[in-house]
């Protein structure tokens, strides 16, 4: 618990200064905020709101991602203790790597890696 | 370990960062002006930082029709405190703010938050072109993330740790970056990818006008951009401690080590971007997951095997 | 009070300056760009970031109906200037910094709501950019999105009776190039973007950041008077500056300005041909630049080839070796390169492309354009 008191002081030193910037701002600002703002697309108005679902092409990206993030799981206590545990440690990790770049490449190579 | 007060030093971190930023900033504008061959005077330079913030503090603020207004505050200012909360554990000299445990883990967690703060701005302005800003982020995201965590890896085996002190205490003899240069240039890639900036900077670019940032004005846009500059600036700081020594080195202190060493990263990322085209997005992912991310666990074996062959087997 | 207005003043002195050039006058924005420039006063990229409007030329209906709709969304301090001829440009922005620093006034005409008023339009999603009684341009944009939605049974004009706001539909569904159904945004790019041919309107079909359908347009058409084109040379390196600059090469696209710039003033044109000649070398040696650019557009290095190729009439139209070059894109061509292209490949066919508005309206290639 000890270790986090400095980080909620960063933390509350953080939320602090944004929020004197805000109100800062608010005393010296020339003028009320604009509302209703038509979004910009090049001058011309909008049909419809911006905001829709989003055709994510690169979906693909985001499952061979979240692979490796779990690995990453693993990966930040393995370093810990790799040199206790010796080479067993190493191939176990570096066989699993192995395994998902293996994955990667054959995403590349089925062409997963591009989107247009 | 109590030394100095944690207030104390959690006050004196965002007053350096934003020097630090300050000078990075003042660097980028003397670079940009040598690279248009029109060079701007340093007087000039380094008050821009200062009246480009005043322009923006002073400045009307705007809310897009059917904008999440909530959301795209929260976004901007997750960017800045994301930034501080990560150099939270960065080694001041010898010593950072908080010398976690595991705080090589905490930096890449707080780096992270960007991912969620543009996509948020992006996506609360309700425009279309901050629409594909964010997203572009995220794309660009998921393809640096890889070789950066791998980056982070190879030097916390290296020193065996994830304490950000023990990983500079492992470089009294040997400057990590000797034996890791793939992992070196990995990170420093990611630097610039995270805070979305020079090679990296499609979210924000020309082409979609602004990107995430397209419908920004007044403080809003300040406390993007500023946390946009802190990101950059913890970050590259963060190089130092990782790969280059952090604070050892003859004659100076190792604050002033530490300040060096962080203002030559800076250096060396604006005069490598004025040199650079911006990447597109889906060819960085191309070449980060089969060329970079392969490279970097090559270089993560290659430590493991060379600390386990010090370490006796 | 008194520390605001020195504040103001203070926070002032360099405006971003959002240039909004009439179609045909691309002499005169040269030359606006380059005191600006000179004036180290960033271009703006969207009207959020701009403190400074300059209109450049003298804008039809359509286009100055646009001034109007981007003047409201700028915020305070802001200032907009006109600039008609070669000799106000200096003299225009002289006043700017100080009317940017008057507080009382900055406070009294900021807007309040950032959208224009406008009659009243009875279909949400029939809400045309000019006012009432338009001409042929503006119904046709409806023509356009029925017959497109038509296909797939959904029409996106149906807000479903729910009061959105500002009256605004959301997107609808519609199928995309591998079969699936997405929404598709309906957008008009266009005029004032940066690094954007003057007065062009690209009518797309945006499903996520993929152009699925797109119409290009002119404003004004029928009320363009006397274009001043560039000459060859100059109008070569206004283009390839502009592809540059939507690259992130921010240098070299200065540059190449610059020798634009040296061209049209005609004052010291000697170091010309050997800066261009260097520029020319570090393009085509990026290999950054032809690794990025690599999947832009159609083919695997298209845009970058023709960039080299609008580089080297720009040498040869130096030399004075050539004749008459450079011809135009048809729009129908341009509308048929855009389909499937991600955004930033479509940013850069159109920079590279640089269609240029002609007297006569080309109409009849209007309605099958788009497939």
């Amino acid at each position: 618990m000890d270790e986090l008191t400095p980080l909620l002081a960063v933390l509350g030193v953080g939320v602090l200064l944004t929020v004197a910037l805000r109100t800062l701002a608010r005393g010296v600002v020339v003028a009320a905020p604009l509302a209703d703002v038509v979004p910009h697309a090049g001058g011309l108005p909008p049909l419809e709101h911006p905001v829709s679902r989003f055709h994510v092409r690169w979906y693909v990206v985001t499952m061979v991602f979240l692979a490796f993030d779990m690995e990453m799981i693993f990966m930040y206590p393995w370093t810990l203790v790799v040199a206790q545990r010796g080479p067993a440690a190493v191939i176990e990790m570096f066989g699993f790597l192995a395994l998902l770049v293996a994955g990667v490449l054959y995403a590349w190579r089925e062409g997963a890696l591009r989107w247009t | 370990m109590s030394a100095a007060p944690p207030l104390g030093l959690s006050i004196l971190l965002p007053i350096l960062l934003l020097a630090v930023a300050w000078a990075a900033v003042a660097a980028d504008v003397l670079a940009a002006g040598r690279a248009a061959g029109r060079p701007v005077p340093w007087a000039v330079a380094a008050v821009t930082p200062a009246r480009e913030a005043l322009r923006l503090l002073v400045g009307q603020r705007r809310r897009t029709v059917g904008g999440d207004e909530l959301l795209r505050g929260v976004g901007g200012a997750v960017l800045p405190i994301a930034a501080l909360l990560a150099a939270a554990v960065l080694p001041l000299g010898m010593r950072p703010v908080a010398d976690l445990g595991a705080g090589v883990v905490w930096f890449n967690a707080m780096e992270v938050f960007a991912w969620a703060a543009v996509w948020l701005v992006g996506w609360g302005s309700n425009s279309t072109l901050s629409l594909i800003g964010g997203y572009r982020f995220v794309a660009q995201g998921l393809a640096w993330e890889l070789p950066h965590m791998f980056a982070l890896i190879t030097a916390a085996v290296g020193a065996q740790s994830l304490r950000v002190t023990d990983v500079v205490a492992a470089q009294g003899g040997l400057w990590f970056v000797l034996i890791m240069p793939v992992a070196f240039v990995a990170f420093l890639l990611s630097v610039a990818a995270m805070a979305f900036w020079g090679p990296f900077s499609a979210p924000v670019g020309r082409d979609v006008a602004g990107g995430a940032a397209a419908e920004l004005a007044g403080v809003d846009r300040l406390v993007f951009v500023a946390g946009r500059w802190l990101l950059l600036v913890a970050a590259a700081a963060m190089a130092v401690p990782l790969f280059l020594g952090g604070g050892h080195g003859p004659w100076l202190p190792a604050w002033a080590w530490v300040l060096v060493k962080t203002l030559a990263v800076l250096v060396a990322l604006v005069a490598l971007r004025h040199r650079i085209p911006t990447i597109r997005m889906e060819r960085w992912t191309e070449f980060s997951l089969v060329v970079l991310t392969p490279a970097t666990i090559a270089q993560a074996l290659v430590v493991t095997l060379v600390v386990l062959g010090e370490g006796g087997f | 009070m008194d520390l605001r207005s020195a504040l103001l003043r203070a926070a002032v002195g360099c405006p971003h300056a959002l240039v909004v050039p009439a179609p045909g006058t691309d002499r005169l924005r040269a030359r606006v760009e380059q005191e600006l420039a000179r004036r180290r006063w960033p271009i703006a990229s969207a009207p959020a970031d701009a403190d400074l409007v300059v209109v450049v030329g003298r804008p039809g209906r359509e286009l100055a109906a646009v001034v109007d709709d981007i003047w409201v969304g700028v915020p305070a301090p802001r200032t907009l200037v006109r600039i008609a001829d070669e000799d106000e440009v200096a003299a225009a922005l002289d006043g700017v910094v100080r009317r940017l620093a008057d507080a009382d006034a900055q406070r009294a005409a900021a807007s309040r709501s950032g959208s224009r008023a406008r009659p009243p339009d009875p279909s949400p999603g029939g809400r045309s950019h000019g006012d009432g009684g338009h001409d042929e341009l503006g119904p046709g944009e409806h023509d356009d999105h029925s017959a497109h939605t038509a296909s797939d049974g959904g029409h996106h004009h149906h807000g479903g009776g729910m009061e959105l706001p500002g009256g605004l539909a959301m997107a609808d569904l519609g199928e995309d190039r591998d079969g699936l159904a997405l929404d598709q945004l309906h957008v008009s790019l266009g005029p004032v973007l940066p690094e954007w041919p003057s007065g062009l309107v690209i009518d797309v079909v945006l499903q996520g950041d993929v152009i699925q359908e797109a119409r290009s347009r002119f404003l004004d058409l029928d009320e363009q008077g006397a274009t001043e084109r560039l000459p060859d040379a100059a109008r070569a390196l206004d283009t390839a500056a502009r592809v540059l600059a939507l690259a992130g090469w921010e240098g070299p696209a200065a540059r190449a300005r610059g020798l634009r710039d040296a061209l049209l003033s005609g004052a010291d044109t000697a170091h010309v041909p050997e800066e261009l000649d260097d520029l020319r070398r570090r393009v085509r040696r990026s290999r950054l630049l032809r690794w990025t650019f690599r999947s832009a557009g159609a083919g695997r290095s298209e845009i970058l080839d023709a960039l080299d190729d609008v580089l080297a009439s720009a040498g040869v139209a130096v030399a004075g070796t050539g004749e008459e070059g450079h011809v135009g894109i048809d729009l129908a061509t341009l509308d048929a390169r855009l389909v499937g292209a991600q955004f930033a490949a479509a940013r850069l066919v159109v920079a590279v492309a640089d269609p240029q508005p002609r007297p006569a309206p080309d109409l009849p290639t209007a309605p099958g354009g788009a497939s």
